[in-house]
């Protein structure tokens, strides 16, 4: 049986006529099991594969390694099935012709259906809209299942279908699965990937080289698996008359939640988290609140993990008016921390979107800046990730120059790794 | 209707006339008709009828009440019994720990977690602020105020039912330079109460009862009631047997109280060592000061700065006990009060009671109460703010003006009025109607 337990890091103290509160409250999960191997219901996945034409070659024989490698690692009883994507969308297995959408897995299944994509074939356009279309009425085809899940691999932007089509696709999906996205190669638009994946709860990065692509799907896949928890709802609740600056998660990545929220009572906002496995989650919650007296104490938020409707662990967010200023100008550490890798990654995305419109003093300027939160907050990899990009003179100060004839895929690196964030050195 | 028969109390010896309608001693107040229904208690003046609720403080909306109520409830559902007690005499020990059901401030209620589902005021913690009213004549109450974070100040009452009969306060102010002294205050006070309301009576191996202090008031008008030595008596005394044994039992009665008040004392300070844990640079510590009355005699010990006044309706409001503080010292030599009470040592206490008390026997005085009026024990939380007796007295008669002669609805006034001045320190006060 899962466990969920949370610890928060706030400094409660404001000064007089304070009104922001901060604090950033760490969710750690045990015991979560297997996904849909518990009470909860059934796990279904779908492992969605760019066959078009730009995947010839290398590509797409790691493609068919890929997903055979993924297909190994779904757990028996799980529902799965395998989409080819193209400028359309159809379904590998089960077969076409098929009674059922989607099968639950068992040696016959695993067998069929690795050789049902040991044939897949490039050929075709890239519509992503498409493929995640199809994906949501394979999942409907289920509805005894509770937690869903897709990896989507392209290797393309999304030529065959308008934007609009796209984001109209994403918004069916919303909260019917979730899915991670991963681009192999250079070629594939790192913005457009990131919407989808964002939106869906999951995550996107590179796989700079075909070879690599096996690894990273059976990764994928064995940590969907571990996932025991079909689905959680983080929820805040404020006090009457209180504003939600802003919920985010800082921890494994950053991911602004506040426009996700959904009412559960007039003080109480949701948001969706997906499925948990056994891991640690950082939010970082900010709550605008009515300025008291000095001496007063406040709750200015609780912050809850609900679990089925159930709330299954709380943390306290606390407001306490003081004039004792070696109190009220204490910056709490993970406060700090959270703050500065949440403006690296914006740093980080916005210096690279001017270095590609050719805006190269802005980008200097932008990925300057985030040298200087990558050392200030200790990102040693987002630091490595820069040094690719940049060259550093001065990373305290964030003193860099622009490399030139830098390579796409460091830069794509960079891009993705952006929003992953450091834990605090405790 | 019981025929009274000239008898003497079981309890004192003294010779009484049981009735009905006086079924109380009138020397120590045994209950001659214990299995007798509870009589209501005459109407305290000014009281709303019973039955009635009292207003919210200061006119505050029904939210207030509901607290109240909730407060009352909490103090009903944990009257206690406890160590022996003065026949008649009642405390109610409000349990600290439970947290209330509702918000002090708005129609919310309080979740499991403290503080309120609305609007996020925690729930007042009992130890925050509560009060005890054993006897519709008698109130205290105890206050966090608003700058302190934790309430170190803490109160005991105990009371008979008839008005002006016997009470016993207790305000022990912990130091706030000390850790826990919270604990030691609220133990100092509910000893040094229980030994005041116990039945009274002195073992033959008990000290001599000392007489009580005489502590020139500087500042009184009326002259402070000289206690006179005494013959000391050999064998087992009863409170209440000295009009037998001198000729001057309302003297020798301060005298029995003086001795209960030191006993008192020194239960407090027991009390204060025990908070202490491993030898520590500050141990707890607190300040004391009690009150008994009975039948008219009232007898008042201190140690610190924490304060009882006499404020009859028609005459000079007194303060009755002397501070043990810099500033109290100063004015001794010839600072004015002003002056003395500015500097910035003026609230260092030159006594206290903890481990490490230079001296923790409490200074008494006595004096015969003859006309109607307030008797009010505070802290500094509520006299910084009006430390001339004369001011007080002022604060207590319009404060009376407006919320009634009630002494619960009175004390909680009065802390309500020292939060409106800010609230810097803890707050309690202590009530008792005379006449």
């Amino acid at each position: 049986m899962a466990q969920f337990t949370c610890e928060v890091f706030q400094n409660e103290f404001l000064p007089d006529g304070g009104t922001d509160v901060h604090a950033v409250v760490t969710v750690t999960c045990t015991g979560a099991g297997e996904a849909g191997q518990g009470t909860g219901g059934d796990a279904a996945e779908i492992i969605i594969v760019d066959t078009s034409g730009s995947m010839q070659g290398d590509r797409i024989v790691a493609a068919r390694a890929g997903a055979a490698a993924a297909i190994d690692q779904i757990v028996d009883g799980t529902w799965f099935a395998i989409i080819a994507g193209t400028d359309g969308a159809s379904r590998a297995f089960p077969y076409p012709n098929a009674v059922s959408a989607m099968v639950r897995m068992e040696p016959g299944a695993r067998a069929a259906a690795k050789e049902a994509v040991s044939r897949l074939v490039a050929g075709g356009g890239t519509a992503i809209g498409s493929w995640l279309r199809l994906a949501t009425r394979l999942f409907e085809s289920v509805p005894q299942v509770t937690q869903r899940h897709a990896i989507l691999l392209t290797d393309g932007k999304n030529q065959s279908e308008t934007p609009e089509v796209l984001r109209a696709s994403v918004r069916e999906a919303v909260g019917r699965f979730q899915c991670d996205c991963r681009g192999v190669g250079a070629d594939w638009d790192v913005r457009e990937l990131r919407e989808v994946s964002t939106a869906l709860l999951g995550t996107v990065d590179i796989i700079p080289a075909p070879h690599e692509l096996a690894e990273a799907f059976a990764g994928l896949m064995r940590q969907a698996m571990g996932r025991g928890v079909a689905e959680a709802q983080l929820r805040v609740w404020t006090p009457q008359g209180a504003q939600v600056l802003f919920v985010r998660q800082v921890s494994p990545q950053v991911e602004d939640l506040t426009g996700r929220r959904v009412d559960v009572n007039p003080l109480t906002g949701g948001y969706p988290t997906g499925a948990w496995g056994d891991e640690s989650r950082d939010y970082h919650v900010a709550i605008q609140l009515a300025a008291k007296p000095v001496g007063a104490e406040q709750l200015a938020a609780r912050v809850q993990l609900a679990v089925g409707g159930q709330v299954v662990t709380q943390a306290l967010v606390k407001a306490l008016w003081s004039d004792n200023d070696s109190l009220t100008t204490r910056i709490n550490p993970e406060v700090a921390h959270y703050t500065g890798q949440t403006e690296l990654a914006a740093a980080i995305q916005e210096g690279l979107a001017a270095k590609a419109a050719g805006n190269d003093e802005e980008a200097t300027a932008k990925l300057g800046r985030a040298v200087q939160l990558a050392q200030a907050t200790g990102n040693d990899e987002a630091t490595a990730k820069l040094r690719k990009v940049v060259e550093i003179d001065d990373a305290d100060g964030g003193t860099v120059r622009l490399k030139r004839g830098v390579s796409k895929i460091d830069e794509m690196q960079l891009d993705t790794a952006s929003t992953k964030t450091s834990r605090v050195r405790r | 209707m019981t025929t009274g028969v000239a008898t003497s109390c079981p309890q004192c010896q003294a010779s009484a006339n049981p009735s009905l309608d006086h079924r109380y001693c009138e020397e120590c107040g045994y209950d001659f008709f214990p299995d007798a229904p509870a009589v209501p208690p005459p109407p305290v003046p000014g009281a709303p009828p019973a039955g009635e609720e009292i207003g919210g403080l200061g006119g505050a909306s029904g939210v207030l009440d509901a607290a109240l109520d909730d407060i009352r409830e909490a103090a009903a559902a944990t009257t206690v019994i406890g160590p022996p007690r003065r026949p008649g005499v009642r405390v109610v020990d409000v349990d600290l720990e439970r947290l209330p059901a509702r918000c002090a401030v708005c129609p919310g209620t309080i979740a499991a977690d403290g503080y309120c589902t609305e609007c996020g005021t925690p729930a007042v913690k009992p130890r925050d602020h509560w009060s005890e009213q054993p006897a519709p004549w008698v109130a205290m109450v105890c206050d966090r105020g608003i700058r302190h974070s934790i309430n170190q100040d803490a109160g005991a009452i105990a009371a008979s039912p008839e008005p002006g009969g016997f009470v016993a306060a207790v305000i022990c102010d912990g130091v706030s330079s000390a850790a826990r002294s919270e604990v030691a205050s609220l133990a100092a006070a509910r000893a040094a109460r229980d030994v005041l309301a116990a039945p009274r009576t002195r073992g033959a191996d008990a000290p001599s009862p000392a007489p009580a202090a005489v502590e020139p008031e500087a500042t009184a008008p009326e002259p402070v009631e000289p206690v006179p030595t005494q013959p000391v008596p050999t064998r087992p005394l009863l409170l209440g047997e000295e009009r037998a044994v001198g000729s001057s039992a309302v003297q020798s009665r301060s005298s029995v109280l003086a001795a209960a008040l030191r006993e008192a004392g020194e239960a407090a300070q027991a009390q204060a060592v025990a908070a202490a844990s491993l030898p520590e640079p500050n141990p707890p510590a607190c300040t004391f000061v009690a009150a008994v009355l009975d039948s008219s005699t009232v007898v008042v010990g201190w140690v610190g700065d924490s304060r009882a006044y006499w404020l009859p309706d028609d005459g000079i409001p007194l303060q009755l006990s002397t501070d043990d503080s810099w500033a109290a010292e100063a004015i001794a030599v010839g600072f004015s009060r002003e002056e003395a009470e500015r500097a910035p040592q003026a609230h260092s206490i030159t006594r206290w009671l903890g481990t490490d008390a230079p001296d923790a026997v409490p200074r008494t005085v006595a004096r015969r109460l003859e006309s109607p009026g307030w008797l009010l024990l505070c802290s500094d939380g509520l006299w910084n703010y009006r430390s001339e007796a004369a001011d007080l007295g002022d604060l207590v008669r319009t404060t009376a003006a407006s919320t009634g002669a009630e002494p619960l609805a009175l004390a909680e006034a009065l802390v309500a009025w020292a939060n409106q001045q800010g609230g810097h320190d803890n707050i309690t006060v202590a009530l008792a109607r005379v006449g």
